[in-house]
C-alpha cells in the first residue's frame, strides 16, 4: 500500500509551542485519526502539510514526492476542510463551485452537483445561512469535487449532532472505498475514531506519543485497576500513566499480552478505549510510575 | 424518590420554524441528567425556558416546588447556566467580569474560583476577547461552579474541548452533586454521558422520547444488525428506527429481549449505545408511528 | 439590586461611555464661558441627544455583544432591567444638571460678581429637559426593549420624521410651547405621566420577549 502522505522528523516552532520529531504515514485506502488536547499541535500539523506554514526541520512527502519541490502541483491533489469553514459567506452553494473551479484543473462540475444533492444541500442558499453541519458538508463537497486523493479535515465533526456526525463518517468510509484515496482528520471525539479510523495518532504537547493501527494499539495496551500494591511489583516498569482516585489506582500499561503474570491478586486488567489511551498516557507518570 | 428538584410539566413553545410540544420530566436532587437530541430538537429552547430567557406558551416549570415563571428572579440565585456559546463583554478583564458576576451572589466562593481558574489554565488578567471558544466555555464554567448553585444548567459545555479535559470536567461536576443539587447537561457527545449521567432525556422534534435512568435504557434498547435479505423477509416492523447501507441494516428496538428471541441465530442483537439510539431514531418521528417507550 | 446592576453597567460599559462624557465635559466648559442668558441652552441641547442615548448605547451593546442573556439569567427580574434603564436616564440627567450647576457656581464664586443663586436654570429650562427626555428616551425605549434594533430604528426614525415634518410645514409650534410653559405644574404632571406610561409599556413589551 503506497503512502499518500509521509512525515519524517517533522519539527516546527510556532509561537509558544513546538512540534518535534513527528513521524507519520498515511497509506492509501485508510482513514487516520489525529487526536490530542487543545493546543497539542493538530492544526499546526495539518497546516504544515498544506504548506501554509514553513517547516523548521524534517521532511514531508506527498504522493511519494518531496512536498517542497512539488508545491502547488501536489496541493492540487489535496482536499482541505478547516474547522468551522468560512469560505465565501455571501456566495450560494452553487456559486461556490464556480468560484473554486478555475483553481483545480480536475474540477468536475457534475460531481459537485451530485455530491451537493446527496448531502441535501440547498444549492440556492448563501453559505453563511447554512447550518454548521451543512457548511461542513459544502466544504467537503468542494474538496471531493476536484478529485482530491488526500483529504485533510480539521475537526470536521466538532459541534455537529450525532446524526450529522454519522452521515459524515459514513461518507468518509465511502471515500476510501476508492483505494487510491486516504483521509487524515483531527477530532476531539474519540468515538468517531473508534467507528471509522484504521490508524490513530495521538499528539501531546507537540509530540506524537502514540501512533499505529487502531486495533494494534488497543490490543497492546491495558488498563489495570487495583490497590496501591500495583506499584510495588514489576508492573511498575510497564506503567505509562495512571490515576489515583478514592476507589484505588488505575494504571495504563504496555504489553497487554504479557501482563497477566505481573498482576497482583485482585487486580483487574481491561482493554482500554481510545479515550482511556489519550487520557491516561503520561498522566501522573511522575507520581505513579516514577523511574 | 422524593419530589424532584426540577419539574417540567407540559411545557410548550411555538416558534415560526419549530415547536416544543408538551414536554414533561423531572430531575431529582443528587443526579446528573444528560439531555440529548438532534439539532433542532429543542434542547436549547428547553434550557432557556428554565432560565426564563424563553417565555413558554403553556406549561409550568417548578424548582424546589416553586413556580419559576413567578419567582424566577429569586430562584435564579440558585441556578447557574452556561450557554452553548458563552459571550462576554469584549475588552474587559476576566477578573472584572468575575467581580461583576460575583456581586449578585452572596454565596460566592472566591477561593474556589481562583483554584478553578488555575485548574482550567486561565489568567484573570486576560481580556475576554482574547479567549477561544473553548476558553470562554471554561471561564463560564468557573463562574457557574463558584456560586454554590443548586441546579447547574449546561448547554453543550464540552463542544470543542479535548477528551482529557471533558473527562476531568465531568468527574468534577459529578463530585459537586449532593442531596440538594442536580445537573442538567445537554451534549452531542453521548459517550461523555455514558460514564457519568444518572438519567438521560432524549428530545426529538420538540417531544420527549424518553427520560430514564441509564440502567433502564440499557435493559430495554437494542440494535439488530443483519443482512439486507433478512430485512426483506422480515420487514422493518417493530423497529423504532432503521438505517441501511450496502452491507446490511441496523434496526433499533426498545425491547431488546424479545428481539434477541426473534432474531436468534439470524442477526446480531446488541445493547444500544446512546449514540445508536439517537442516530437510528432519526430527526423526526415517522408518520403514524406511536411514541417510543 | 438596582445599585448592583448600575455598577455592573458602569464597569462593563465605561469604555463606550467615555466619548459621550467627554463631549458633555466640553459642554460644561461652554457653560462657564457663555453669557449668563444663554449659558445653559447649549447644554440642554446636548442633553437632548447624549443623555437619553447613554442607556440606549448600553442596552444596544449588551444585545450586540450577545451578553443580554447573561444579564437576564442573573437573579434579577425583567422588570429590574427595565427599571435600570429608566433609573439610568434619570441618574445621568440628574448628574449632568448637578455638574452644570456646580460649574456655574464655581465660576460665579471665582468671579465673585453675583450673589450665587440656588438654581442657575430657569423653570422653562427644567421643563425643556423634561420634554427632550420624553422625546428622545421615553418614546423610543418601549419599542427598543420590545423589538430590539428594529424597534429602535422605528422609534428614532419616526421621531426624526416628525421633527423634520414639523419644521417643513411651519406649524405654529412656538405658540403651543409658550402656552404649555404658561402652565408649568400641569406640564410637569403631563411629562411625569408620559414617562410613567413609557415605563409601563417597556415593562410589558420586555417581559414577554424571548432571548
Amino acid at each position: 500500500m503506497a503512502n499518500l502522505l509521509e512525515l519524517r522528523n517533522l519539527s516546527k516552532s510556532h509561537g509558544a509551542f513546538n512540534l518535534r520529531d513527528v513521524d507519520l504515514a498515511v497509506p492509501a485506502g485508510t482513514i487516520t485519526g489525529l487526536i490530542g488536547a487543545n493546543g497539542a499541535g493538530k492544526s499546526t500539523l495539518l497546516k504544515l502539510v498544506l504548506g501554509l506554514l514553513p517547516l523548521d526541520g524534517g521532511e514531508i512527502r506527498l504522493f511519494g514526492e518531496d512536498a517542497r519541490l512539488g508545491g502547488a502541483r501536489l496541493r492540487q491533489r489535496i482536499g482541505f476542510v478547516q474547522e468551522s469553514p468560512t469560505l465565501f459567506p455571501l456566495l450560494r452553494v452553487d456559486e461556490l463551485g464556480e468560484v473554486v473551479a478555475p483553481f483545480y484543473p480536475r474540477w468536475d462540475r457534475a460531481t459537485y452537483r451530485r455530491i451537493c444533492d446527496a448531502f441535501e444541500l440547498p444549492r440556492k442558499t448563501a453559505f453563511a445561512r447554512l447550518s454548521q453541519g451543512s457548511r461542513m458538508k459544502a466544504a467537503l463537497a468542494l474538496a471531493l469535487s476536484h478529485e482530491a486523493e488526500l483529504l485533510l479535515l480539521d475537526e470536521p465533526t466538532s459541534g455537529l449532532d450525532p446524526l450529522m456526525r454519522r452521515d459524515l463518517l459514513d461518507l468518509l468510509l465511502e471515500v476510501i472505498q476508492d483505494e487510491g484515496r486516504a483521509v487524515l482528520f483531527s477530532t476531539h471525539i474519540t468515538s468517531d475514531l473508534e467507528r471509522v479510523a484504521d490508524h490513530v495518532a495521538i499528539l501531546k504537547a507537540g509530540r506524537l506519543v502514540l501512533a499505529g493501527a487502531k486495533d494494534d494499539l488497543l490490543e497492546s495496551w491495558a488498563l489495570v485497576r487495583g490497590g496501591e500494591e500495583l506499584l510495588e511489583g514489576p508492573l511498575k516498569d510497564r506503567c505509562r500513566g495512571g490515576e489515583r482516585t478514592e476507589l484505588g489506582l488505575t494504571l495504563l500499561c504496555e504489553g497487554a499480552g504479557s501482563l497477566a503474570s505481573l498482576l497482583p491478586d485482585g487486580a483487574l486488567q481491561e482493554r482500554p478505549s481510545l479515550e482511556d489511551l489519550v487520557y491516561f498516557h503520561d498522566r501522573g507518570k511522575e507520581s505513579l510510575c516514577a523511574r | 424518590m422524593s419530589s424532584p428538584l426540577l419539574r417540567i410539566d407540559g411545557l410548550a413553545k411555538r416558534f415560526p420554524e419549530f415547536e416544543l410540544k408538551s414536554v414533561s420530566f423531572g430531575l431529582p436532587a443528587g443526579l446528573l441528567m444528560g439531555l440529548i437530541g438532534p439539532n433542532g430538537a429543542g434542547k436549547t429552547t428547553l434550557l432557556k425556558a428554565i432560565l426564563g430567557l424563553v417565555k413558554p406558551d403553556a406549561g409550568m416549570i417548578t424548582f424546589q416546588g416553586r413556580d419559576l415563571a413567578r419567582e424566577g428572579a429569586a430562584l435564579r440565585a440558585r441556578i447557574a447556566y452556561v450557554s452553548d456559546e458563552p459571550k462576554f463583554m469584549p475588552g474587559v478583564r476576566l477578573r472584572t467580569l468575575k467581580e461583576v458576576h460575583a456581586s449578585f451572589f452572596p454565596a460566592w466562593d472566591e477561593a474556589r474560583w481562583k483554584s478553578l481558574m488555575a485548574d482550567f489554565g486561565l489568567d484573570p488578567q486576560n481580556k475576554s476577547d482574547t479567549l477561544s471558544l473553548g476558553q470562554r466555555t471554561r471561564f463560564a464554567l468557573t463562574l457557574a461552579l463558584s456560586r454554590d448553585a443548586e441546579l447547574l444548567v449546561l448547554d453543550e459545555p464540552t463542544t470543542g474541548l479535548d477528551p482529557a479535559f471533558r473527562r476531568e470536567l465531568l468527574a468534577r461536576l459529578a463530585a459537586t452533586l449532593d442531596d440538594r443539587r442536580a445537573i442538567l447537561f445537554s451534549t452531542h457527545i453521548t459517550s461523555d454521558l455514558e460514564v457519568r449521567a444518572d438519567l438521560v432525556t432524549l428530545l426529538r422534534d420538540g417531544e420527549v422520547v424518553f427520560s430514564h435512568s441509564q440502567d433502564a435504557l440499557r435493559d430495554s434498547w437494542g440494535v439488530v444488525k443483519g443482512g439486507l435479505d433478512l430485512l426483506e423477509t422480515d420487514g422493518s416492523n417493530g423497529f423504532q428506527g432503521l438505517r441501511t447501507n450496502a452491507h446490511g441494516f441496523e434496526g433499533l428496538t426498545d425491547d431488546v429481549e424479545s428481539a434477541r428471541r426473534r432474531y436468534e441465530g439470524r442477526a446480531l442483537v446488541e445493547r444500544a449505545s446512546l449514540e445508536d439510539i439517537l442516530v437510528l431514531l432519526g430527526r423526526r418521528r415517522p408518520e403514524g408511528k406511536p411514541h417510543a417507550a | 439590586m438596582l445599585l448592583e446592576l448600575l455598577r455592573r453597567d458602569l464597569r462593563l460599559h465605561w469604555g463606550s461611555l467615555v466619548v459621550p462624557i467627554l463631549i458633555l465635559g466640553m459642554g460644561l466648559g461652554a457653560v462657564v464661558m457663555a453669557d449668563e442668558g444663554t449659558r445653559l441652552t447649549g447644554l440642554i441641547l446636548e442633553t437632548s441627544f447624549l443623555i437619553p442615548m447613554l442607556p440606549v448605547i448600553i442596552h444596544q451593546r449588551e444585545s450586540a455583544k450577545g451578553t443580554l442573556g447573561d444579564l437576564l439569567v442573573l437573579p434579577v427580574s425583567r422588570a429590574a432591567v427595565v427599571r435600570l434603564r429608566y433609573a439610568e436616564v434619570l441618574f445621568f440627567t440628574g448628574g449632568l444638571l448637578l455638574l452644570a450647576h456646580a460649574a456655574v457656581w464655581v465660576e460665579l464664586s471665582v468671579a465673585a460678581r453675583h450673589p450665587i443663586p440656588m438654581s442657575v436654570m430657569s423653570r422653562d429650562q427644567f421643563l425643556g429637559v423634561g420634554v427632550l427626555l420624553i422625546f428622545w428616551f421615553a418614546y423610543p425605549m418601549p419599542l427598543f426593549l420590545g423589538w430590539g434594533m428594529k424597534g429602535l430604528v422605528v422609534g428614532y426614525g419616526s421621531l426624526i420624521t416628525l421633527v423634520v415634518t414639523l419644521a417643513m410645514t411651519e406649524t405654529d409650534l412656538h405658540r403651543f410651547i409658550d402656552a404649555s410653559m404658561a402652565r408649568p405644574v400641569a406640564m410637569a404632571l403631563v411629562l411625569a405621566g408620559l414617562f410613567t406610561l413609557s415605563y409601563l409599556l417597556s415593562l410589558k413589551f420586555f417581559s414577554r420577549r424571548d432571548f
